[in-house]
């Protein structure tokens, strides 16, 4: 009866172990976006914002910048833009920069929009940065909810995901929730510019809070920061629209109802049309 | 005879534990631009529920006729255009809620516009999105619809007549 009891309480504890392990307190792991990265041959390297946003955005902006620039691995600067109501609308990308730019963009659902460009499949050539002032400049909207987006967004430019994809609150600007009640960057996010962007941590685990992440940083062979990053003529900017841009078919379904063409401009700037075609 | 009965159900817990974790390993980092190394696939496998899924919606217009079929007041309204999509959609005000509706030219066209938006909604390729609130994505054969909100009575709707959200909140 002894002996049963003992293998019931061993069976009990290696359950509780196993429970204790499936169920871990709330971690925030790695929120690199993909690989995505500025390519640079050493750190820190230099992002210039070009800001095209109306003076009322202009210290969300400048509290922005400063906030990104404390990180070690960039030197994050402003630097000035058109921000007539054509150029804020457009808000085009800037080869080797990241562009910020307010306007009333519609009641399309979003508060903020960053997009970047890639070349050669992880690096990040140029970032646009939108807030939708149609939302953000109602009195719906406070201060701190429009601090939260530019962050947020221009944090998305160097190739930050959400730091938490749970609606979990860390007091990021990261954070991916309705709340928009944390104006700044916090520890875990600096941390993961280390993990993305610093060769010395490269296999290292940072920790952070409830934030964690393991070096993956290496420099490149060349900067995408730079205005003089090798993008030849048409590829920031390219017509794909049309086939006879489309480059190479290098794949095509059994049935030849999808294909793959590309469309090389030499130097890893690569643009891939995905197309299936319509019966 | 007790701890037996014990001892099992501690083994069935356990197992139910390591479901779990198995189910809980979804990673949700969108996938860079590459060329796949897989054969293409025409038809990205479904994760909607036949059981739920009504089969009559295909597009904008069977997408219409089922919201009125369900008893909804449907109105047209403006139509939008996403940065992150590349056809322009068509937004649909059902008992005075928005939804965002883009129609493809093909079912693959749709999947291959589907395929970019991340599970949890927050990105669509390479555009990163802060949603005005919790964004809910649905597809049927020919559509994307988009709804913004956590009205129980729209999910409802749209589980009822497309199936399940295949990404967002």
């Amino acid at each position: 009866m002894r002996n049963k009891t003992s293998t019931f309480r061993l069976m009990f504890m290696l359950v509780l172990i196993l429970a204790l392990t499936a169920f871990p307190t709330s971690v925030s792991a790695n929120h690199a976006w993909g690989s995505y990265h500025w390519a640079r041959t050493s750190n820190p390297f230099t992002i210039k914002v070009i800001d095209s946003v109306t003076s009322n955005w202009d210290d969300n902006l400048n509290t922005a910048i400063s906030d990104w620039n404390a990180s070690t691995v960039m030197n994050v600067v402003k630097e000035a833009g058109d921000d007539s109501q054509n150029v804020r609308k457009r808000c085009r990308a800037v080869s080797g920069k990241a562009h910020a730019c307010n306007a009333n963009y519609g009641f399309n659902g979003w508060l903020g929009l960053a997009t970047i460009w890639i070349t050669g499949g992880v690096h990040i050539t140029q970032a646009t940065t939108k807030v939708n002032d149609s939302y953000l400049a109602s009195s719906s909207y406070t201060e701190t909810n429009r601090q939260h987006v530019i962050c947020q967004e221009i944090g998305h430019d160097w190739g930050l995901d959400h730091q938490d994809e749970s609606g979990a609150d860390f007091n990021t600007c990261m954070d991916y929730s309705n709340a928009l009640d944390n104006p700044h960057p916090n520890a875990g996010d600096y941390d993961q510019l280390l993990c993305i962007y610093d060769p010395s941590k490269f296999g290292v685990t940072l920790t952070h809070g409830n934030h964690s992440c393991t070096g993956t940083g290496h420099l490149d062979s060349f900067n995408s920061w730079t205005s003089s990053v090798p993008m030849p003529a048409g590829f920031a900017n390219a017509d794909v629209h049309a086939q006879e841009n489309w480059g190479t078919k290098v794949r095509e379904s059994a049935n030849g109802r999808s294909a793959i063409f590309v469309r090389d401009f030499g130097n890893g700037n690569l643009i891939y049309t995905f197309v299936f075609w319509a019966k | 005879m007790k701890i037996h009965i014990r001892l099992a159900l501690l083994i069935i817990f356990a197992f139910i534990v390591i479901g779990c974790v198995g189910n809980s390993a979804s990673n949700s980092t969108p996938t860079p631009l590459t060329v796949p190394t897989e054969p293409l696939a025409t038809e990205a496998p479904s994760t909607e529920s036949p059981a739920t899924k009504s089969p009559a919606v295909e597009d904008k217009e069977s997408f219409v006729s089922a919201l009125e079929a369900s008893g909804a007041t449907v109105e047209t309204a403006d139509t939008i255009t996403q940065d992150f999509f590349s056809v322009e959609g068509q937004i649909i005000r059902v008992n005075g809620v928005d939804l965002q509706v883009f129609e493809y030219e093909s079912p693959e066209a749709m999947e291959n516009e589907a395929s970019q938006v991340a599970p949890d909604g927050g990105s669509i390729g390479t555009s990163m999105v802060t949603w005005m609130d919790a964004p809910h994505f649905y597809k049927a054969r020919r559509i994307i619809v988009l709804y913004l909100g956590d009205d129980e009575t729209i999910l409802d709707l749209l589980n009822k007549l497309i199936g399940p959200q295949f990404a967002g909140r």
